[in-house]
């Protein structure tokens, strides 16, 4: 039997836990009733840290592309230009080798951390938005997984990033993928 | 422990091609003693201090190569390890300055051009130095020297290398940038690899400090250079020579210090004065005087 300080302590736990409604959206409805669990996630900065609205991204499996009728702002990726921030982006790719799992908070299937930025660098257009989130949770990251897991043009994006960073602010990090190679050279002066 | 032989192979062959032989420091020392004797301990104390010139000139050779016209040298580092070695021993300098020959809007567009001499410097230099199973530490880039950043209008920044005997030990400096405690076996497999191919056990790892200047202009020479420590030949984009010894009269030696005080600059002035008084003469025709004589055609070629 817990006391009065145990279960107020209790409460206060319950109380900080995601709060699932935050995601109760009719485009999530859409995607709960829609798709199953298994064949899409969802990828947001989870550790966003900048003023603005929160981009979402949800990565279809590809064998539902043309076999789904999205809702209306819903764009995917590369097919409309203009973009522009808190829009909902889908993109139909394999998802063999992802990482994610549903969710029993949200009742969606929800990218890992690293599975998610690395999604959001590789395919949103608006990836530079969310590249200081990367730098700044260096320490809570596993950057070499982001780099395992993005595109090649989502590597040579984090890659020039990282190398300016670090070459800015003085700062070292340890690394598995040699990114120095995988530079976008952008002459700017 | 380093995983596969691969690897242990691949960072011991990057450490014997990145850290100069002790045969090139050796004959360097020869060259630049002119036949002084030196005793064990001052030898030690120079080739200690050639080691680090030797990564200064190797930076500057690799900035010139891929800035080209963009970069220009100057200070004591040029005049001590290009010219005065050539007539004169020369006074050690462990610093590298530069001037930026286009126009910047800061310093933060000019490191975005130093982001891409590093993916250069990454390729040709590649030493990435294991800290852990998997992961390396690169070593050979250059990095925002951020403790020394006191002038609006000049960018300092440092160059991490191997080196037998100035700087940090390998493990302390893994520890002290990444926070990452090196295994034993690890530092004992590194300890061997090192021990191997550069003689000493616990290599370390110490700055090149260097510093580019911009938005100022300075008159400039191209010079070609055949470079110390069998570096090969270079096209130098550097200040001209009568223009640092100006400077070096009008800022070093004529500002007062307070009485009886002997101006290390005093030296490069004596140096370069001599060597100036004597061009034309045909006297040291064939000798590393040689600087004197194309100095007449209005070139500079050094070393002989």
């Amino acid at each position: 039997m817990l006391s009065e300080r145990g279960l107020a302590l209790v409460d206060f736990i319950v109380s900080t836990l995601p709060n699932p409604t935050h995601w109760s959206s009719p485009f999530m409805e859409w995607v709960r009733r829609s798709v199953p669990d298994t064949m899409y996630y969802v990828a947001y900065p989870r550790l966003q840290s900048w003023f603005g609205l929160t981009p979402y991204l949800i990565v279809f499996d590809r064998r539902l592309a043309g076999a789904l009728e999205l809702p209306k702002g819903v764009r995917v990726v590369g097919e409309s230009s203009g973009l522009s921030e808190g829009l909902v982006l889908a993109v139909f790719t394999s998802l063999r080798g992802r990482s994610f799992k549903y969710s029993w908070d949200y009742h969606l299937s929800i990218a890992s951390l690293e599975q998610g930025y690395s999604d959001l660098i590789s395919y949103t257009p608006f990836w530079a938005n969310i590249i200081p989130d990367v730098l700044l949770n260096m320490d809570v990251l596993d950057i070499d997984e982001i780099f395992d897991k993005a595109t090649g043009a989502g590597r040579r994006r984090l890659a020039t990033a990282l190398a300016y960073y670090m070459t800015l602010a003085g700062r070292v990090v340890a690394l598995k993928t040699p990114f120095y190679s995988l530079i976008l050279e952008v002459r700017n002066i | 422990m380093l995983s596969g032989g691969s690897r242990v192979q691949e960072f011991s062959e990057a450490v014997a091609r990145e850290v100069p032989d002790i045969k090139v420091l050796d004959e360097e020392l020869e060259i630049l003693s002119r036949g002084l004797r030196l005793s064990e301990g001052e030898r030690l104390d120079v080739l200690r201090m050639l080691e680090r010139v030797y990564h200064i000139v190797l930076l500057m050779r690799e900035l010139q190569g891929y800035f080209n016209n963009l970069i220009q040298f100057g200070g004591d580092a040029v005049l001590n390890y290009i010219f005065i070695s050539s007539i004169d021993v020369p006074r050690f300098t462990f610093d590298l300055d530069a001037s930026w020959r286009g126009r910047v809007e800061g310093k933060r567009r000019l490191l975005g051009e130093l982001t891409g001499f590093n993916k250069y410097m990454a390729q040709k230099h590649s030493i990435c130095m294991p800290v852990d199973e998997s992961k390396c530490l690169e070593l050979m880039v250059v990095e925002y020297d951020v403790e020394k950043n006191h002038f609006p209008d000049i960018l300092s920044l440092r160059l991490p290398v191997i080196t037998r005997w100035s700087g940090l030990e390998f493990y302390k400096y893994v520890r002290a940038r990444t926070g990452v405690r090196m295994k034993f076996n690890l530092v004992k497999e590194l300890r061997r690899i090192f021990s191997n191919t550069l003689g000493v056990r616990d290599a370390k790892i110490d700055y090149v400090r260097f510093e580019i200047s911009f938005n100022k202009e300075y008159p400039g020479v191209e010079v070609e250079v055949e470079l110390p420590f069998k570096l090969g030949v270079a096209n130098l984009n550097i200040t001209e020579l009568e223009y640092q010894l100006a400077s070096k009269i009008v800022y070093k030696l004529g500002r007062s210090y307070g009485g009886g005080l002997r101006l290390r600059h005093a030296r490069h002035l004596e140096s370069n004065t001599r060597s100036k008084t004597t061009r034309g003469s045909g006297s040291e025709k064939g000798s590393k005087l040689c600087y004197e004589d194309s100095w007449r055609d209005g070139g500079y070629t050094s070393r002989g």
